[in-house]
């Protein structure tokens, strides 16, 4: 009798057990997250992986999407090692193996432009928070969104940067440099400065792209010395962006600005490793922690430099990943299903007002027919001891800048 | 007492066995030859002996010590120098760090060097070409620095493989002249020769190999007077 | 004229650091003819170890070559006696594909456990030296670049006098040579491979002494370098010292000067263009040996 009774019991254990179990598994909705976890970018894609894993946390702990009866975000890394090539074979893995009902990443231009291409395959949607070559969104893609600017458009941003800082200070720029890594994204900003600064009267006097990889940046700076242009436009990622700034100082390289395009001179490590030598340095950047427009800045910051465990601020790259989690949330929440297809037509029609996703400094956050977001724009900081503060555009700036750069002989 | 005694030795390339059940022995201060045709298995002996070519079964002993366990530079640190077939010098080196390197596991300067100068006094053509590559001398001189290089090691034993292989007829009476006067110094010789007559005339004892086993030993002189060695190695 | 000059000097600075680096290489492959694709990780390892002996005994970054050099000696030793000596003796014909495959991944072992390690933060250590600049007529030298080049120089020729005039640097040439002759002389092959591969992993210690003042150390970094490396050790001359240095300073030279009059992004392609060019007219590179 006994042993029947605890067969009975067990046997019900189970079944709950079981019952519970495939219950707990419809309440994940698994989203794949394409981003360089090792080799030279994987400092980059680690910062990423926090801002991403920072906003899955806030929205679980905040009881997962309600429309799907609290269904947890579980996101799944994938490495692209900052290669075209394994982007894509990753992707199709996420897919296909892991079965994910949508991508975000993937950083790199080269990645995320081959990437999104396996995704429209499968047509599974594919939100790409930082990559900014134009054509991301120019393929009549339906599965690919993007939140960040497009590229030809930071130049413009860069061009009328340079142009109002000459109005308001009197000191005007007559001729630019551009130099970037030899990539996608460097192209992409390069090719539209080559196209526009002649148009608004500033004469392109250096033209250099130098290949990933490059051990001396010497040379390149050398040549910057001799065409010596009031303003240098530079695109860059970490260990290029590092070289690229020691090397400058060695050589005593004066400019009136050194116009950063985000990317290594956004990563922390930049200012980390480079210490004084940024000080004066603007840089393009999609976000800082010291925007006035919404509150949420402030607050999400500091949340999030509380939770990581080196206490590390935002930077752009990273509130658009935390942003675009955000905004991926809100497309599951109004498709209320896991099904790809239904998330993709969510993205396509949000338009989010509120939330965790304005710490992006745009309203509303929604997509055009291309996939590109509109109405994203952005913005020109300037480091002041140490700290990347905005001066630009006017309206939304924590600080005055200071243009032109003091001499190198006259600084300490 | 022998300087070397090899009992039973059979060694394999890969699947292709070269020596079948080996046995000989090499005794101080003499000189022992080891004849046959080409293809007979005589280097192969040298090459096991030291190491280069291990022996699968068999023993080797130099002054009842064994050896088939040893590497090959342990046997050559032990005195058993091996003036190779083909010489095999190092050619982008000078005659003297040639020189030097026969003297590599017995370093100690002083006697280094007097071994430096007697092996050049034995050799003056090398004390001409002392700053020159090795790979710039003449075959004769090659051979000659060799023989100089091997004896540098002041060896218990020098095996030398074919010393004449590819010479002048000049410059072959000239290596067999420096040989006696080796010998007369007393120093124990093991010598693979193809001018057969030369050989068993000089032999204290001689070995004759035929397809990878011994097939007839004695003293070099009685063997070369032998019916089927003269018709067989001499065509007489 | 002026930047000219001043590519110039720089390429040939630079150049000298390349060449440091590659002569390691090419020693490694000239006597033990193994491929190592684990140079560039070595050379992390090496720019890792200068830089914790920095960061924990604050020293000279020039003295901390040689307390670096005693612990990498050791290191490229037991790398060899571990990881390559093995394949080499159970391997005796096939090795030398086998060893490739085996250096490759241990590459990535090494870059990938640096990553753990060590993170993938970039770091950089601020020497004595660091952003110091010699102006000698309106050129701007920068310090560490010069003192390391010229160390290089000194570190050359002391690895060839030591090759040329000792007892057992003979007997790593003469195992380059013909290894099996030279087992005849008594010397033991594994460890002249073993003590080679220490002395390069050394001459790595160096080259990374020299660098981390006005360099960032990252696990990722000796990509920077390896590819470089074996372009030049082909150019000087396989197993050339001198042709190695050499080579390193045609690339570096090249690299810089080049820049100045095309795209940097194209001088790549202008290195491999002057490389293939010295190939046709001296296949065994510039003071290689004729094979015969």
């Amino acid at each position: 009798m006994r042993g029947k009774v605890a067969c009975i019991v067990s046997v019900c254990c189970m079944v709950l057990l079981l019952g519970f179990g495939t219950a707990f598994a419809q309440q994940e909705i698994k989203i794949g997250v394409l981003i360089p976890l090792s080799g030279s970018m994987a400092v980059i894609g680690e910062n990423l992986q926090m801002a991403h894993d920072f906003a899955a946390k806030e929205i679980n702990d905040a009881g997962g999407v309600k429309s799907l009866k609290g269904a947890k975000i579980k996101l799944i890394y994938a490495d692209t090692r900052g290669d075209p090539k394994v982007g894509m074979s990753e992707a199709e893995r996420l897919i296909v193996r892991e079965g994910v009902s949508a991508i975000m990443g993937a950083f790199q231009s080269s990645v995320s432009y081959t990437s999104t291409e396996v995704a429209e395959k499968y047509q599974v949607p594919y939100l790409v928070p930082n990559s900014l070559m134009d054509q991301i969104t120019e393929r009549g893609f339906k599965y690919t969104f993007r939140v960040e600017r497009k590229g030809s458009y930071w130049a413009k941003d860069q061009i009328d940067f340079i142009l109002d800082m000459g109005k308001k200070t009197g000191v005007q720029a007559k001729t630019i440099g551009v130099v970037y890594e030899n990539t996608d994204m460097g192209q992409s900003i390069a090719k539209a400065i080559r196209k526009l600064a002649p148009e608004h009267g500033l004469k392109v006097v250096l033209d250099e792209g130098y290949p990933p990889k490059t051990a001396d940046m010497t040379p390149v700076v050398l040549k910057m010395k001799r065409a010596n242009p009031d303003v240098v436009i530079l695109n860059s990622y970490i260990s290029d962006a590092i070289l690229l700034m020691r090397t400058i100082a060695d050589q005593r390289v004066n400019t009136m600005a050194l116009l950063g395009s985000s990317s290594g001179y956004s990563d922390p490590s930049f200012v980390k490793e480079v210490g004084k030598l940024a000080e004066y340095f603007f840089d393009l950047t999609e976000w800082t922690t010291d925007l006035k427009h919404s509150p949420l800045v402030a607050q999400k910051n500091a949340a999030f430099k509380k939770w990581t465990k080196d206490h590390r601020d935002f930077n752009g790259g990273a509130a658009f990943c935390y942003a675009s989690t955000y905004i991926l949330y809100d497309a599951l929440e109004k498709a209320a299903s896991t099904d790809p297809k239904r998330i993709r037509d969510a993205l396509a029609t949000v338009k989010i007002t509120k939330g965790p996703a304005m710490i992006i400094p745009w309203t509303p956050i929604e997509f055009d027919a291309e996939g590109q977001a509109r109405g994203a724009r952005m913005l020109v900081i300037q480091y002041r001891d140490g700290q990347r503060k905005s001066v630009w555009p006017a309206n939304i700036a924590s600080t005055a800048p200071v243009w032109p750069m003091p001499k190198w002989e006259e600084r300490k | 007492m022998a300087v070397l005694e090899i009992e039973g030795v059979s060694t394999f390339y890969g699947e292709f066995q070269a020596l079948y059940d080996v046995s000989l022995k090499v005794e101080e201060h003499a000189l022992t030859g080891i004849v046959g045709a080409n293809g007979a298995g005589k280097s192969t002996i040298l090459r096991t002996i030291c190491g280069l070519a291990p022996a699968r079964s068999g023993s080797i002993l130099h002054n009842g010590v064994p050896l088939e366990r040893l590497s090959t530079f342990e046997i050559a640190r032990r005195g058993i120098a091996l003036v190779p077939e083909g010489r095999r010098l190092f050619p982008a080196m000078t005659v003297l760090d040639n020189l030097l390197l026969g003297a590599f596991s017995k370093p100690e300067r002083e006697s280094r060097e007097k071994r430096l100068g007697e092996v050049l006094k034995f050799f003056p053509i090398l004390k001409k070409r002392k700053a020159q590559l090795a790979g710039t001398l003449s075959g004769g001189e090659q051979q000659m620095l060799a023989i100089g290089r091997a004896l540098m090691g002041k060896p218990d034993i020098v095996m030398l493989d074919e010393p004449s292989l590819g010479l002048s007829p000049k410059m072959v009476s000239h290596i067999y002249r420096i040989l006696d006067e080796i010998r007369e110094l007393g120093i124990t010789i093991l010598l693979v020769e193809q001018n057969v007559e030369w050989c068993l005339k000089k032999a204290d004892r001689a070995y004759i190999l035929e397809n990878g086993s011994v097939v007839l030993e004695g003293p070099g002189k009685e063997l070369l007077s032998e019916e089927g060695v003269r018709k067989a190695y001499l065509g007489l | 004229m002026t930047g000219i000059i001043e590519a110039a000097v720089n390429g040939i600075l630079m150049g000298g650091l390349y060449g440091l680096i590659a002569v390691s290489l090419s020693l490694i492959f000239g006597v033990a003819k193994i491929v190592n694709f684990a140079h560039g990780a070595l050379l992390m390892v090496a720019l890792f170890t200068v830089y914790w002996i920095l960061e924990l005994l604050k020293v000279d970054p020039y003295l901390s070559a040689l307390l670096a050099g005693c612990f990498l000696f050791f290191f490229g030793y037991y790398f060899q006696r571990l990881f390559i000596e093995p394949i080499l003796k159970r391997e005796k014909d096939t090795a030398a594909l086998t060893v490739i495959l085996l250096t490759s991944g241990l590459m990535l072992i090494i870059e990938n456990s640096a990553l753990l390690l060590f993170g993938a933060d970039y770091r950089t250590v601020r020497t004595a030296y660091t952003g110091k600049v010699w102006e000698v007529a309106g050129l701007y030298i920068m310090q560490p670049r010069l003192i390391g080049f010229v160390l290089s120089v000194v570190l050359i020729r002391l690895l060839e006098f030591y090759l040329r005039r000792t007892n057992f640097g003979r007997a790593i040439r003469a195992t380059s040579q013909d290894r099996e002759a030279a087992r005849l002389m008594g010397i033991d092959d594994y460890r002249v491979y073993k003590v080679t591969f220490g002395i390069g992993t050394v001459i790595l210690g160096f080259a990374a002494a020299f660098l981390t003042p006005f360099y960032f150390i990252h696990p990722a970094v000796g990509d920077l370098f390896v590819g470089k490396s074996f372009v030049i050790v082909v150019l000087g001359g396989l197993g050339s010292i001198t042709g190695a240095f050499l080579g390193g300073l045609i690339v570096g030279l090249i690299e810089s000067v080049g820049a100045q009059f095309i795209n940097s992004a194209m001088v790549e392609s202008l290195i491999f263009i002057v490389f293939i060019a010295c190939l046709v007219i001296r296949p065994m590179g510039l003071l290689g040996k004729e094979r015969e």
